[in-house]
């Protein structure tokens, strides 16, 4: 089992989400992030005065799968939220000890 | 005006307490001694919530340790198994009367006792006593107690009136403030006597009008109801009115409704705000007369009933402008309802409940916080850094009184159907041009509520690298005047709504868009958009045809599609095309111009068509045949043009949009940049392009872009003889003639 961590352009995000669902990816977590990558912070500059914006703001989207669906859901992923420009993002894969669903307590691949 | 709910569920109890007294005192030998059980708080009031707690006092005079502990274990024992949620209290006369002396919530709930076993005489002794430790110093004491512990209260809780959940019982406007009202008057009004309401002394001290009293008690009523229903609904004790219990506390109230949301919320403003009002003004009346001026604060409460003048946009602009320090003169305005006098529809956003779950306040009392918002941020409060850059922005607003008239109305349209955003904009120009509100002033607040959404859309769901996007909303907006405006008003409309809506994640997705846009309008470089026309390789095909005038054309998706013309390039083409293909029904979407060497031009349009799904091939050869006709001199196009109009319904929908014409020489080497900014009617280019070959002006390309029922229009021109126009006269001419062409 794999953690798939993906942080994309905010606008990608309905675009990613519908091909995941295309793919049968059934649960995903998306939070509001910040941050830099090679798409370094930058100064806005208005009438003079500067104004540092350090991070920029990005959408993190995470998901469980088994190591077998890992392949998919990245290309998946990647290709939805492929702009070409600097920016687009990173995928991370992270292993994975095991899944829980609460309400049942069914465990790692019945509960993804 | 009691609930007959309530009634029974106190009396319920009254019988389970009597029951396990009478089984206590009959296992035990207590003799003649002075003791009593008596209900204190709520209960005292006969006031049971289906989830209220249960308070029960014991008071006793020379009574056993051993006595009072059989006692008390004995009665309390068997309500505790049945479940009761039950408080209670032991005291000796002495211990109660002192501990009155410190804690001013014992002392107001044994105001409220109501005796239910044990001796009557030493009940009334026990009264006697609480009451004269409440009426010490003539109740100049607990007057003032009474007053902080209600301030500190509504500090803790905030005002009912204001929240979207409002609390009900504890909030400045809830069940506790009249509960507040008839405990000062009748320790003051040693009302004690006539205690069926309390309120009776207090009318007669003059301390409420007769009016208000009634006003009290109805809204004790309703407060009281929608209590108890939420409680049933909730199942459990619950003061606050959440959101997920609303539709259903609704229903309860006004079964079979379909806007029961919206007239508990109509009936949930009034109440709180007449509790509101009228507790404010008892402790101010009562504070004045009694009190030392030392221990009252007179701010608001008295200043408020100055005599009114009626309302007017300026006057209401002067409160706009004092922000958080107007707020509580624009709720009285909103309450007494100067504001629904002057903003007619304001009654419908008045405690109405926001669908939307991260606003906290009702819309009116949101619109009232994104004015304060936006004065917060002229004057620069609040550390972020996003702050200091919108209060740099908010000092190079030309009208900030446009701005603030905007955030006001920003959600007039709420409550209703359809978009609010949109049916906002429609409401707010016929209510500011009623208020005498000048035209252009009319036309830019109503834009900023249209796209009061847009910015924190774009920002967040477009791709704010793509041009196309910058450059739509740059032809949008039109200057940066309006996009500082539009800027401002949503960060200030985020920042009213919730503590949730307006993060640094946010605010720098907007402000990157916000200054992407106003780099483009500062450059001024024509506005463009996706609807643009190429030249293409199968234009140019056209200019080897043998006839004098050529006509391709090029169907796209939908019902448009690109029309490419050739003829013999002369003054006045431009605009006998954009004529002949009005009259067939074609509207014109964009534009650009070639001329040739041998003197011939080719311009292609992209047009759509108006009434049909398709364009025709009939329709293609009415236009070639009505250029001809018009081009050799056999038509009369201004005639015809004006019968057209007469067909089409004006444009009656939206806002009426002033005309605006902007000149600009510095953007293009070669030509001057005329911007038409119009309300979109048939033939418009026609009227326009006619006006500008009337002043000898070449048209080299045109760009014409359509924003709802706005028009931006864009020409590159130059005089005959291929040069720029410089003269100030003539660029004068040029504005006067398009705008006398649009004029009707």
């Amino acid at each position: 089992m794999k953690k798939i961590e993906a942080i994309i352009k905010p606008f990608k995000l309905e675009d990613v989400k519908n091909a995941l669902n295309q793919i049968d990816i059934k649960g995903l977590t998306v939070s509001e992030v910040r941050g830099f990558g090679r798409q370094k912070g930058h100064k806005e500059i208005y009438r003079g005065a500067e104004y540092e914006v350090d991070f920029i703001s990005k959408v993190k989207v995470e998901i469980m799968v088994l190591d077998e669906a890992v392949d998919e859901v990245i290309s998946t992923i990647q290709e939805a939220a492929f702009t070409g420009e600097i920016g687009d993002g990173k995928i991370f894969i992270l292993p994975a000890e095991g899944a829980i669903r609460i309400r049942t307590g069914e465990r790692d691949k019945d509960a993804l | 005006m009691r609930e007959i709910k309530t009634l029974s569920r106190a009396e319920e109890v009254d019988i389970l307490v009597a029951e396990a007294l009478k089984k206590a005192t009959a296992s035990l030998d207590l003799g003649e001694t002075k003791w009593v059980v008596l209900a204190v708080g709520g209960y005292g009031r006969q006031e049971l919530a289906p989830f209220s707690d249960i308070d029960l006092a014991v008071i006793h005079a020379g009574l056993q340790q051993e006595d009072v502990k059989n006692l008390v274990q004995k009665l309390f024992y068997p309500l505790w198994d049945a479940k009761l949620s039950l408080g209670h209290t032991v005291k000796s006369l002495k211990e109660s009367v002192a501990f009155g002396r410190e804690d001013f919530h014992w002392l107001t709930s044994s105001l409220d006792a109501r005796f239910l076993g044990g001796d009557p005489k030493f009940f009334d002794a026990f009264t006697k006593c609480m009451v004269d430790v409440a009426g010490r110093k003539n109740g100049r004491l607990f007057l003032k107690d009474l007053i902080t512990s209600s301030r500190e209260r509504w500090q803790g809780f905030g005002y009912a009136g204001r929240q979207r959940e409002p609390e009900l019982k504890e909030a400045h406007g809830g069940l506790r403030d009249i509960h507040a009202v008839r405990w000062g008057a009748r320790v003051i009004g040693r009302g004690f006597e006539t205690s069926v309401t309390g309120l009776e002394g207090a009318v007669e001290l003059g301390l409420i009008s007769p009016e208000d009293a009634i006003k009290l008690v109805k809204a004790e009523a309703f407060l009281w109801r929608l209590r108890c229903f939420l409680h049933e609904s909730a199942g459990r004790r619950l003061d606050r009115l959440t959101f997920r219990f609303q539709e259903a506390v609704a229903e309860k109230f006004f079964p079979e409704k379909e806007d029961a949301l919206i007239l508990l919320g109509r009936l949930l403003y009034k109440s709180t705000r007449d509790v509101t009002r009228i507790t404010s003004s008892f402790f101010g009346h009562a504070g004045a007369r009694f009190l030392k001026k030392s221990a009252v604060s007179r701010r608001g409460e008295n200043r408020l009933e100055a005599p009114r003048e009626q309302l007017t946009f300026d006057s209401l602009l002067g409160i706009l402008r004092q922000g958080r320090w107007g707020l509580p003169k624009l709720e009285h305005l909103g309450y007494e309802g100067d504001l629904e006098f002057l903003i007619p529809g304001w009654r419908n956003i008045t405690g109405l409940a926001s669908a939307d779950a991260n606003h906290l306040h009702p819309v009116d009392t949101h619109s009232f916080y994104t004015v304060v918002e936006m004065v917060d941020i002229a004057e620069e409060k609040g550390a972020s850094a996003d702050i200091s850059m919108a209060s740099e922005i908010y000092k190079e607003i030309v009208h900030p009184d446009w701005l603030l008239l905007a955030a006001l109305l920003h959600d007039i349209g709420k409550g209703q159907t359809g978009p609010h955003n949109s049916t906002g904009a429609n409401l707010a120009a016929g209510i500011l041009n009623s208020g005498g509100i000048e035209q252009h002033a009319g036309e830019t607040i109503s834009f900023l509520i249209k796209h009061h959404l847009t910015l924190s859309h774009i920002a967040t769901r477009r791709d704010l690298n793509d041009d196309r996007i910058i450059d739509g909303l740059a032809s949008l907006v039109g200057d940066g005047d309006r996009l500082r405006m539009l800027f401002l008003l949503t960060i200030a409309d985020a920042r009213a709504t919730g503590p949730n809506v307006w993060n640094t994640w946010k605010s720098s997705l907007v402000q990157e868009l916000f200054l992407k846009t106003l780099a483009r309008l500062d450059g001024k470089i024509s506005p463009d958009n996706s609807l643009q026309v190429n030249f293409q390789e199968k234009h140019f095909d056209l200019l080897g045809g043998d006839e004098e005038v050529e006509i391709m054309f090029w169907a796209e998706k939908g019902d448009m599609g690109e029309i490419a013309i050739v003829a013999p390039d002369r003054p006045g083409l431009f605009n006998r095309i954009a004529g002949v293909l009005s009259l067939n029904h074609l509207n014109v979407l964009a534009s650009k111009i070639y001329t040739t060497d041998d003197e011939r031009a080719l311009e292609v349009f992209k047009v759509a068509a108006v009434f049909e799904p398709l364009i025709s091939r009939k329709t293609i050869d009415h236009i070639r045949k009505d250029l001809n006709n018009s081009l050799s001199g056999h038509m009369a196009l201004s005639y015809r043009m004006d019968k057209l109009s007469h067909r089409y319904k004006k444009n009656s929908e939206g806002t009426p949009l002033l005309t605006r014409v902007v000149i600009e020489n510095g953007a293009s080497d070669d030509y001057t940049i005329v911007e038409i900014h119009a309300m979109d009617e048939i033939g418009l280019l026609y009227k326009i392009t006619n006006a500008l070959f009337e002043l000898n002006l070449d048209i080299h390309m045109a760009k014409i872009s359509t924003f709802g029922n706005e028009a931006i229009d864009v020409f590159y021109v130059s005089d005959l003889k291929g040069r720029k126009i410089t003269s100030e006269e003539d660029l004068g001419e040029i504005e006067k003639n398009i705008l006398f062409a649009l004029s009707d």
